[in-house]
């Protein structure tokens, strides 16, 4: 059976070009929920790096909406928007957060030779 | 080896390398193309690994000659379908916990009236149905087309709801394209043929490959020295400790992430581990010898992933714990090995006894 076997190989190389095509593709047009990528290209330095986080008030962040705060973190940083019109995007885009949240900016400077990471909030703002 | 097939084979392959290109070129050149300033290297490497795929097209047929000829027990064969539904039916249930159904899905851009409608209770009734009705059918293999395509597709759509904007989990993706995997199976290949029977497993092989080529690449390209340099992985755990009123004292780091933070070599030894096992991963389809061994690497950064990040991949997990070796064959060697030297030491023992 060696012509079936070779027809097999044809087959499953065919379904690795095709898949690692679509997969590429799919991923570079739909994930960006990838922190690493916002860490390194929101860097204002080489040596410094900053990020959005959203927190509700209370602390407590409801699991199901978890995911979606991710997702409005992107939409800030996307936007690279100052905190204030950052309110009024996340709010409008879901609707259904909680009624007051904060967004803040923090910041990470690596020194290098010590080492050291320092982290600090540079900016912070209540949505209400 | 020139015949038609061969042929249309590295055609395509240089195709989908062209169009890869030109999607670079234009990412680059307009920034039309969304986040094109760091997704546009997904795309160049996509396009050169393909043009490597048809350079060495020789090389890669023999591999995969050789993957057509691993053969597996049947109940390997059937375990590793129940565990798969196993996973799925767990994943669409922990899923149904997350009131989904209240994200668009922008995987692919549709008009607000059609999101509307697939954002109703019906249609999520439906899918949830549909999922679990297409199961039994799955495993019995009646009617494989049509129950492979109805679970896979059920699957993927409620994953997408589920997360956020249409987004699958990183910790479904694998589950998603084993079961495409099947999908495949049933309509390319002769599912009846009993030599056959390991393609599903063939085809996980080259999925996992490709899932964690892709892994390896973000690391790689998007986050270029941040990673390597452990500075990623520091940072997130360092995250943890925030929120809205500032640093959260509260969090109390487990060992694994006191060690991360508090040593920045052992932070840099766990990194490069990450992208040397993910590298791994990613050519494990071509390397049959040390497979086993690169699963087992793979678990082990699941676990390491679990205890330092907090992201659970059990799906992954489990997937490539079963798929390390024959497990139903290796647990029969090592019953018989067992029983034969028990019965040997009894005969030494009854021999002795006589003497």
């Amino acid at each position: 059976m060696p012509r079936e076997k070779g027809k097999d190989t044809h087959k499953l190389i065919f379904i690795l070009i095709v898949f690692s095509a679509i997969y590429f593709l799919s991923i570079t047009f739909t994930d960006t929920n990838f922190p690493f990528s916002r860490l390194a290209m929101f860097a204002e330095s080489p040596k410094q790096a900053c990020n959005y986080f959203i927190f509700s008030e209370d602390r407590q962040i409801p699991l199901e909406k978890e995911y979606d705060l991710l997702e409005a973190q992107n939409i800030v940083w996307r936007n690279k928007t100052n905190l204030e019109d950052a309110c009024t995007l996340i709010k409008k885009q879901f609707s259904y957060l909680p009624e007051t949240f904060a967004i803040n900016i923090i910041c990470s400077t690596y020194t290098e030779g010590t080492d050291e990471i320092v982290f600090d909030m540079q900016e912070a703002i209540y949505c209400k | 080896m020139m015949n038609s097939s061969y042929l249309s084979s590295r055609k395509i392959a240089l195709i989908i390398s062209l169009v890869f290109l030109i999607f670079y070129v234009f990412s680059i050149t307009t920034r039309r193309v969304m986040y094109a300033q760091f997704d546009g290297n997904y795309l160049l490497i996509g396009a050169l690994s393909l043009v490597v795929l048809v350079v060495f097209y020789d090389k890669f047929f023999k591999s995969f000659q050789n993957l057509t000829k691993l053969e597996y027990s049947k109940s390997y064969i059937v375990g590793f379908k129940i565990l798969l539904v196993l996973m799925v039916a767990f994943r669409s249930i922990v899923s149904l916990r997350f009131q989904p159904f209240t994200s668009p899905i922008s995987f692919l851009i549709l008009s607000d009236a059609v999101q509307g409608i697939l954002i109703q209770p019906v249609f999520a009734q439906t899918i949830k149905i549909l999922l679990f009705i297409s199961i039994p059918f799955f495993v019995l293999e009646k009617v494989p087309k049509i129950s492979s395509v109805t679970l896979a597709l059920t699957f993927i759509i409620l994953q997408t709801m589920n997360y956020s904007y249409g987004k699958m989990g990183h910790s479904t993706h694998l589950l998603a394209l084993i079961l495409i995997g099947y999908v495949l199976y049933y309509f390319f290949f002769n599912y009846k043929d009993k030599t056959k029977w390991n393609i599903p497993i063939i085809l996980s092989f080259i999925f996992i490959s490709l899932y964690y080529f892709l892994s390896f690449l973000a690391k790689i390209y998007i986050s270029q020295t941040e990673w390597i340099n452990s500075y990623s992985l520091r940072i997130w755990i360092n995250f943890k400790m925030w929120d809205s009123l500032g640093f959260n004292s509260n969090f109390t780091p487990n060992i694994l992430q006191t060690i991360i933070l508090s040593s920045p070599a052992a932070a840099l030894l766990l990194s490069l581990y990450t992208l040397v096992i993910e590298f791994l991963g990613g050519i494990s389809v071509f390397i049959t010898k040390y497979r086993p061994v690169i699963y087992a690497g793979l678990v082990l950064l699941h676990v390491g992933i679990y205890f330092s990040m907090g992201i659970v991949f059990l799906g992954n997990i489990l997937i490539l714990a079963y798929l390390i070796t024959d497990w139903p064959v290796q647990t029969k060697k090592l019953y018989l090995l067992t029983k034969t030297h028990i019965f040997k030491l009894r005969r030494d023992k009854r021999q002795e006894l006589i003497g």
